[in-house]
């Protein structure tokens, strides 16, 4: 019970942080899409003008700087957000992670509902910019037939770019694994917060050790991976994969929980 | 019976707590006395978990503690500054299943706290009575108090007072911190005196009294003056 | 009620000194109810412990009597009532004997000093502080 209602705070915490940047990312992806429209109209009507005509691809509105650019603030928030969810407790000599950390809860339970809240923020951004895509080719196809432009691509092409292939895999299975990959980012940002906090008292380079100590963890299994890589065949290799996934998540798993019970400082 | 036993803390390269060891008794008031960042604070935050010790227990009652039966309150806010007062009870609620809603109204009222003002728009002294209240309103077995007096105006400090001779403190053990011992001195069942990290003293305030005809300040300057 | 204390003195054997004054004064009769512990504790602004123990203390040297869930009386034998007002007599004389007798005062001046200020209304009855 305790667990579901403070997932209920976090969410009511990020709500406005995260419906501001839903907005931010929405109005840049669609402003940029009606400058982008417009400036094809213009250039058309050129190339109409000297008897030539003008092919417009959905790729050059997807691989233009502004696109990117919101791509890539979505990422960087959400990325920062995932050491701020913690972070943020601490702030003006740690006065809500006291509260937190004295609550009649298991502590491993914060742990969970920030990791669920994250999660569910990651997913939800991906989800709105499925949506956001679907509309932006809608308007896009309609805006150039309506003026005569010719163009190219199929919404199916638009999964070939490197980005989108990443965002939205075509398989459910696909799908799971890349869920898998971003959880095990944000246990490894969420990781790192634990035992910096952790050590922020005994030592000024507490962000270095805690890096170190995270880093090693990871370099273990990618070591072993890199040396025996050249004498296994591929499904051997899957499965090395996999072991060394489940050691790292295991791993980084006990680490924080063992920083989160024993050894935070606030 | 809160026990204190053998705790030590570092921090960087400063041993703080060298080996302190003290118990606080249930329907007592225990103070906890020190001269600034001699370590009152991080004894305290000790007790509750929040700056683990580097060696030795906290048993509460002959266990490890029970966060349901101990409420902490330091000497600023727990909660997100923008939190009204309001929020902050809905929290408590939501969370202490010992929680008790009508102690805290009448906290609440014997305070004259407004339920909807912002935690970040009160003086130093009612915001120091709405951490009090919040505390007390856990309805807990032990109240641990840090500095609950430190630079706040002298008639929240009148009324915080007041609270411990009221039934609101009855049968709790309470363990507080101070410096500045001249507010509690009546208050006060045991004194236990913090120097370089050990405890100096640790006295019955009326044996004292009795004993050797002393105050607590007469101790404190014994053992602090130059 | 207020009582200036001595931070040196024991708070209830203050507070019992107090109530004591009151009983010689006649402030407490015989048989009358004190105030509750708590109601005290809360009025005194000190420890409801120390009033505990004060009452007790009062309860030990008979000054009032305790049934099982009952308030607390004062006590109604007037032996001990006077042994009271005798007691703090004394005990007010021999402080102010202490003190006059490091002056070098004769007798008769000092009779004749303390007719004169008594006389005058000088000397106010000071119920409060110890």
């Amino acid at each position: 019970m305790n667990l579901l209602k403070l997932i209920g705070w976090e969410l009511d915490r990020v709500k406005k942080i995260y419906g501001l940047l839903l907005g931010v990312l929405i109005t840049i992806q669609f402003g940029w899409l009606a400058v982008f429209l417009w400036r094809n109209t213009v250039l058309n009507e050129e190339y109409r003008r000297e008897g030539q005509s003008l092919l417009v691809v959905f790729h050059s509105y997807l691989m233009s700087t502004p696109y990117i650019l919101s791509i890539g603030i979505g990422l960087i928030v959400m990325l920062v957000f995932s050491g701020w969810i913690w972070y943020r407790e601490f702030w003006g000599r740690g006065t809500f992670m006291m509260r937190l950390l004295t609550l009649p809860t298991k502590r491993i339970q914060l742990f969970i509902s920030k990791f669920i809240t994250i999660m569910m923020m990651i997913l939800g951004l991906i989800a709105v910019q499925w949506f956001a895509l679907v509309i932006e080719y809608q308007i896009f196809t309609t805006w150039l037939d309506g003026q005569g432009i010719r163009q190219q691509d199929t919404f199916a092409d638009i999964r070939q770019l490197d980005v989108f292939s990443l965002l939205y895999p075509t398989s459910f299975v696909n799908f799971i694994i890349h869920v898998m990959l971003i959880a095990f980012v944000v246990l490894t940002i969420f990781t790192f917060v634990l035992v910096e906090r952790s050590l922020w008292q005994r030592t000024i380079f507490s962000p270095l050790v805690s890096i170190a100590l995270i880093g090693g963890v990871l370099a273990i299994p990618s070591t072993i991976f890199y040396v025996i890589e050249q004498y296994l065949f591929m499904d051997e290799l899957a499965l090395i994969l996999v072991i060394g996934f489940l050691f790292s998540v295991a791993t980084l798993t006990i680490i924080a929980r063992q920083y989160l019970q024993k050894k935070l400082s606030v | 019976m809160i026990e204190v036993l053998g705790v030590k803390k570092r921090y960087r390269k400063k041993q703080v707590i060298e080996d302190v060891s003290f118990t606080a008794q249930k329907g007592e008031i225990t103070c906890l006395i020190g001269l600034n960042g001699t370590g009152k604070s991080t004894i305290l935050k000790g007790i509750m978990g929040l700056t683990p010790f580097d060696q030795g227990t906290v048993l509460v009652d002959g266990k490890p503690i029970d966060l349901n039966r101990v409420a902490f309150v330091p000497d600023h806010s727990t909660f997100p500054i923008h939190f009204t007062i309001e929020q902050c009870e809905a929290f408590m609620r939501d969370f202490y299943p010992t929680f008790d809603p009508k102690l805290f109204a009448r906290l609440v009222d014997e305070f004259k706290l407004f339920p909807e003002d912002k935690l970040n728009e009160l003086s130093k002294g009612t915001l120091a009575k709405v951490n009090l209240a919040l505390g007390i309103a856990q309805d807990p077995d032990y109240l641990l108090l840090d500095e609950p007096f430190s630079g706040i105006d002298v008639f929240s400090k009148e009324q915080i007072v007041e609270l411990f001779s009221s039934d609101l403190m009855e049968d709790r053990g309470v363990l507080i911190t101070t410096h500045e011992i001249e507010d509690i001195e009546y208050l006060v069942d045991k004194a236990v005196m913090l120097n370089r990290g050990r405890i100096a003293r640790e006295f019955d305030v009326e044996d004292v009294r009795f004993i050797h005809g002393k105050s607590i300040v007469d101790v404190m300057r014994e053992e602090y003056g130059a | 009620m207020i009582i200036q204390f001595n931070t040196r003195a024991p708070v209830y054997i203050q507070v019992v000194d107090h109530f004591k004054k009151k009983m010689a004064l006649g402030e407490l009769q015989a048989g009358e109810e004190m105030p509750s512990r708590r109601e005290l504790a809360t009025e005194l602004k000190i420890n409801p412990n120390t009033v505990q123990k004060a009452f007790k203390e009062m309860e030990e040297q008979q000054l009032i009597t305790t049934e099982r869930n009952r308030p607390s009386r004062v006590t109604t034998d007037e032996h001990v009532l006077k042994r009271i007002r005798t007691e703090l007599v004394d005990e007010a004389i021999a402080v102010f004997v202490e003190s006059i007798q490091e002056l070098d005062v004769t007798m008769d001046e000092l009779v004749d000093k303390i007719k004169r200020q008594y006389g005058e209304g000088n000397l106010n009855d000071r119920s409060t502080g110890s």
